[in-house]
């Protein structure tokens, strides 16, 4: 029960307040008690005033109570009882806790590497030193790098050596990068030890390594070519397999400039197709002007001393010369160690070397080296062999043919970059295919019909002794009848070039026209006299084919140049060309892409237009239909880096005339 | 003489770069790479993991990181090396503690990830004597530490691309970095190296 006491106040000036009210919960029930209140005083202000306002009356506060009769409110008037209870306190227990942080205990491992500086300082003068491996090369070198000195000074003293355009001096790299950004070298994974891990990964961006060189380039490198140096600078075993027209010469002349100037290297051999050694020459006058380049050529004794030669950094041989040289660069000193030895060997196009058991292939192997790179733009042309064959020079024994594509892929991973155009060449032109799909004119079509006809049914008559050459002799005989009918000289293929042709010279254009036969393409040339014709095939001697391509680039007049496949798939820079005909298919898509891309390259003025001729119903679509289907299988294979069959395997070409190879020609 | 006979040749230059990277698992792993003038390794130095105590979190607290970076793991990085260093750059606010334990000067480089610390009153001004200054009147973690001396006050510093703090306690220091840094102010990105570092210790953590 809640009760609410207010005093009742008096007032002078007031009329008198009803008596106090006593309150409670108002939903208790009213009682009624007697209670005196003391007596209230008279509050006084501090001026001795008396207020009217705080004068206080006592009054009697009455309750009325209504109890009920029970027995227990009785006992309310009982005196409580108390007991007590005495605890002694016991005295509070302090207790200490220590508590030490302590010294965290640091272990240190220590890395000490050679200082540079000293190394470069060195190199000024003309000794030389390793910066990276911390060895000191051996007196044999001064040479190699005192011809790179004096070179070099012929370079900048802009007297010599080619100057196209505003050169790029890689300190301009450097400005561009952007805080703590840069190309790194990183450690390949064959390098097991930490130190020399660690090494690789301490190491300047590649961008401060060039400028501090204080190195000149004919142009800025695109940044996907610095990552190919990168790539290459720290590796033994590497295969740079670079889509055509990304400038894998480039980066294997940056790379191999670096590793010089850097003393890794002093001795390095360039292997590449004979037609290509002037191109290869020309890109190191232009790349690295400062490098003493030797061709190795001539006569027998010539190239014996050529090849024993110790002071020329870089040598260029061909593919052609190396089973005949074989025994001028294995021959052996007194203490057995080979008279010929190089730190870098680089193939270019090293596809010529898939064939295990080729004598090239076996040359190729025996050349004493320490570093192998391989550059090609098609490391799978026909089947994963390919890939084991290019591995046998780069790390023998490394891979073996029964790998499975998928383990392929993962185990050759960090041995191989491989970048497309559409990866890292975004503002490149495109490249536009039509596929000219012709009938052929109705003579044409007689002879071959008939052709196709006799050829199968003698394929047929030859049983069990059928061959894949007897097959290949059909098919070709049929597509060149695809191309021009031998009896009347009818071209449906020619029509149409002939009529793209009068196109294109109306805007002042120049063309390719690729063709897989010799004599296909004088038949074009004899009949376009008016676009004043270019050859250039494998029945052109190699040293007046640079003089062809100048002529093509140079003189307005010659409208259209006619390539083999062959002759004109690897090595050529023919980006000012803006037409390519595929007048007949190659056998491969990846040779055909070659070809192509000779025109669509770094440097193309613009979009690449590719017309692929194709005589619908005949051998050439049968043919295609499979070609497409593996190109597509190609482009998986790059993403997943698992190479598999790309050329027309020998069932397949059985099946372009619904014929079952036999068990002789499988094993052939 | 010219600014090069004073410094020295730049080959004969030497520069220890220090920075900590963070452990998944708590606790940090230093390293210490002192370059040559031409930013070619010539020594590193990293440590083994170092994770503190349960009671050196506690009674540490906020100046935990300070300790163990710049009073605890380079000191011990450095007095390994074989080479002396005209400077020693940190990529880390916290190790600032360390001008307080080695003789040579110590410098931030200021970076992307440090700007806000550094906006945040890193920086002494002259109106606040350095005390615990606030640009942006932002909360900086380090503001407690820099009031206790903690983390000294720093000055800011601009050679070539790089934006440096240098402690404000050695006015001496600030001559001297302008001295050595300035003839080669533009060939350095002294952010650089900090990501060598970074490489070689994940590269070392990660083959053991």
């Amino acid at each position: 029960m809640l009760f609410r006491v207010l005093w009742r106040r008096r007032s002078n000036s007031h009329a008198e307040h009803p008596p106090f009210e006593a309150t409670n919960d108002e939903n208790s029930p009213k009682t009624m008690a007697e209670r005196e209140l003391p007596t209230a005083g008279t509050l006084t202000t501090p001026a001795g005033q008396s207020s009217p306002l705080e004068t206080y009356e006592p009054f009697t506060l009455s309750f009325r109570i209504d109890p009920y009769v029970t027995g227990w409110n009785r006992g309310l008037e009982r005196g409580l009882a108390v007991d007590t209870q005495t605890w002694e306190l016991a005295a509070p227990a302090f207790r200490v806790l220590a508590l030490n942080p302590g010294t965290s205990k640091i272990e240190v491992k220590s890395f000490l590497f050679l200082d540079h500086a000293d190394t470069a300082s060195a190199e000024d003068a003309g000794a030389s030193g390793s910066a990276l491996s911390g060895q000191t090369v051996r007196s044999g070198a001064e040479g190699s790098v005192n011809a790179i000195s004096s070179a070099e000074s012929r370079a900048t003293g802009h007297s010599s050596g080619p100057r196209r355009g505003v050169r790029c001096d890689a300190a301009v790299l450097l400005q561009r990068l952007a805080p703590g950004t840069g190309h790194r070298i990183q450690p390949p994974e064959d390098v097991i030890k930490l130190e020399d891990r660690l090494h690789y990964l301490l190491q300047p961006p590649l961008e401060f390594i060039l400028a501090e060189r204080q190195l000149e380039f004919p142009h800025t490198p695109f940044p996907y070519q610095l990552e190919g140096v990168a790539f290459l600078f720290p590796r033994h075993a590497a295969i740079l397999a670079d889509e055509m027209g990304l400038g894998k010469t480039m980066q294997a002349i940056t790379a191999i400039r670096l590793l010089l100037r850097c003393g890794e290297v002093r001795r390095v051999l360039l292997v590449c197709p004979k037609p290509l050694v002037s191109n290869w020459r020309r890109e190191f006058e232009l790349w690295a002007p400062e490098i003493p380049v030797m061709v190795i050529e001539g006569e027998p004794q010539r190239r014996r001393w050529q090849w024993e030669l110790t002071t020329v950094p870089v040598k260029i041989a061909n593919y052609e010369l190396l089973p005949r040289d074989q025994e001028f660069f294995t021959a052996k000193d007194e203490s057995g160690e080979p008279k010929v030895s190089f730190d870098l060997v680089v193939l270019d196009e090293s596809q010529r070397i898939k064939n295990r058991s080729g004598a090239t292939s076996q040359a190729v192997r025996a050349i004493s080296r320490k570093r192998s790179w391989a550059l090609t733009g098609t490391p799978v042309e026909n089947s994963t062999d390919d890939l084991v064959g290019i591995f046998e020079f780069l790390s023998p024994g490394f891979l073996t043919t029964d790998m499975k594509p998928h383990r392929l892929g993962r185990t050759i991973a960090d041995f191989v970059l491989r970048r497309t155009k559409d990866q890292v060449l975004t503002d490149l032109p495109p490249k536009l295919f039509r596929d000219a799909e012709i009938a052929l004119t109705p003579e044409q079509w007689k002879t071959y019909e008939m052709a196709e006809k006799e050829g199968v049914l003698r394929l047929s008559e030859l049983g069990a002794e059928i061959t894949i050459q007897h097959v290949f002799e059909l098919v070709i005989r049929l597509k060149q009848i695809c191309n021009f009918d031998p009896v009347t000289g009818a071209s449906a293929k020619m029509e149409r070039l002939e009529v793209d042709l009068e196109e294109l010279a109306d805007s002042g254009r120049k063309a390719i026209i690729f063709s897989q036969w010799v004599a296909t393409l004088e038949e074009i040339g004899r009949r376009l006299p008016q676009y004043r014709p270019l050859y250039f095939h494998g029945r052109i001697p190699p040293r007046q084919r640079e003089e062809v391509i100048h002529r093509f680039r140079e003189d307005p007049e010659h409208r259209i140049l006619l390539m083999s496949y062959g002759a004109g798939s690897v090595g050529l820079n023919l980006q000012f060309v803006n037409y390519v005909f595929l007048f007949d298919r190659w056998w491969n898509p990846a040779v055909e892409d070659q070809a192509i891309n000779r025109a669509h390259r770094i440097g193309a003025a613009g979009p690449v237009i590719v017309t692929r001729f194709l005589a619908v119903d005949t051998i050439e679509q049968r043919i295609n239909t499979i070609l497409e289907q593996k190109r597509a299988l190609f482009e998986t294979i790059f993403s997943a880096t698992t190479p598999k069959k790309l050329a027309l395997t020998q069932e397949e070409i059985f099946s372009l005339f619904n014929l079952q190879a036999p068990q002789a020609a499988r094993a052939a | 003489m010219t600014q090069h006979d004073k410094v020295g040749t730049r080959s004969s230059l030497r520069l220890g770069f220090f920075t900590a990277v963070p452990l998944a698992d708590g606790g940090y792993v230093g390293g210490y790479l002192i370059l040559n003038g031409v930013g070619r390794p010539i020594e590193f130095h990293c440590t083994t993991p170092v994770r503190p105590t349960r009671a050196q979190e506690i009674l540490y607290g906020p100046t935990l990181k300070p300790y163990l970076l710049g009073e605890q793991m380079a000191p011990a990085l450095i007095a390994k090396a074989k080479s002396g260093v005209e400077i020693v750059f940190v990529s880390e606010w916290e190790a600032l503690t360390l001008s307080q334990v080695v003789e040579q000067p110590v410098v931030l480089v200021v970076s992307p990830e440090t700007t806000e610390a550094v906006d945040c009153g890193l920086v002494a001004s002259a109106a606040s004597g350095g005390r615990c200054p606030s640009a942006t009147g932002a909360p900086f973690v380090g503001a407690a530490l820099l009031e206790c001396g903690a983390i000294p006050a720093c000055r800011s510093l601009q050679i070539g691309r790089n934006t440096l703090l240098i402690p404000e306690s050695s006015r001496e220091t600030l001559t001297q970095v302008q001295e050595f840094l300035s003839p080669w102010a533009e060939a350095f990105d002294l952010l650089e190296p900090f990501g060598r570092i970074r490489a070689a210790l994940e590269e070392a953590l990660r083959r053991g």
